[in-house]
């Protein structure tokens, strides 16, 4: 999850976490899900019913920040799944 | 059955009401733009694969142990293995995820998919409706997320 000013919070998974993260109803700059594994980023997605990002640029944004964070992306990991139902794809 | 109106789907098999309650809210924090088709019974799942909707489906979630419910075709609710068997005769498309407390009925089924060439992935229910959200989910979620072609395995 990023907040407004641009920092990204991560937490454990687990059912109903996102509408908790930032709390009080704030609004979000994106939200998803992330997987690491080895202290490596397996992969980053746009997964969130509360909020239900559409943007892919928005999705490659995050990775590029994790990146400059120093973390490692694996290729490949970059993964979006579209509003309207349709089939996912790997953006990166 | 219960229809799934959205593009994409998720296909599961799972007689219990409040299995399908929490399942279906936790596919809702993830997934909310896929469909997610119910079957309580086996021969209702057997026969909307064999009608062969065109739909593109994601994930296949399967018991095996099924009482009949109110909504089954017959007394008979037949079983995961019925499911898995007409599966076997089909293009491996997703991923299964086989969530049974029938270890012997569970390995059955994951042999013959197997063979079939699809992947599959066991999950073993615990503590009422607790495994849904704790392991059951985890499971769905990386299946999903894993088997999206990589940009390698689309075709130009």
């Amino acid at each position: 999850m990023q907040d407004q000013t641009g920092i990204i919070w991560v937490l454990p998974d687990g059912p109903h976490r996102h509408p908790r993260v930032l709390g009080g109803g704030k609004p979000a700059r994106y939200a998803g899900d992330l997987v690491i594994k080895h202290g490596r980023i397996g992969d980053v997605t746009n997964l969130s019913g509360t909020f239900q990002f559409d943007d892919p640029d928005g999705l490659l944004l995050i990775a590029d920040e994790l990146e400059q964070l120093g973390f490692v992306v694996k290729s490949d990991a970059v993964r979006f799944f579209p509003q309207d139902g349709s089939l996912p794809r790997v953006l990166r | 059955m219960q229809s799934a109106t959205r593009p994409t789907r998720i296909l599961i098999l799972e007689d219990d009401a409040e299995r399908r309650r929490v399942m279906g809210e936790c596919l809702d924090d993830r997934f909310p733009q896929y469909g997610v088709q119910y079957f309580g019974d086996a021969p209702s799942m057997i026969a909307y694969l064999e009608a062969e909707s065109g739909l593109e489906t994601l994930l296949i979630s399967l018991d095996h142990d099924l009482e009949p419910t109110a909504e089954s075709r017959s007394s008979d609710a037949g079983t995961g293995r019925d499911v898995a068997d007409c599966l076997t005769a089909r293009r491996p498309m997703c991923p299964i995820i086989i969530h049974t407390t029938n270890a012997p009925a569970g390995n059955g089924m994951q042999a013959v998919l197997e063979e079939s060439g699809w992947m599959t992935i066991r999950v073993v229910p615990y503590d009422a409706e607790r495994w849904i959200g704790e392991t059951w989910f985890r499971a769905v979620r990386n299946a999903i997320v894993g088997s999206v072609p990589t940009r390698t395995e689309v075709p130009a």
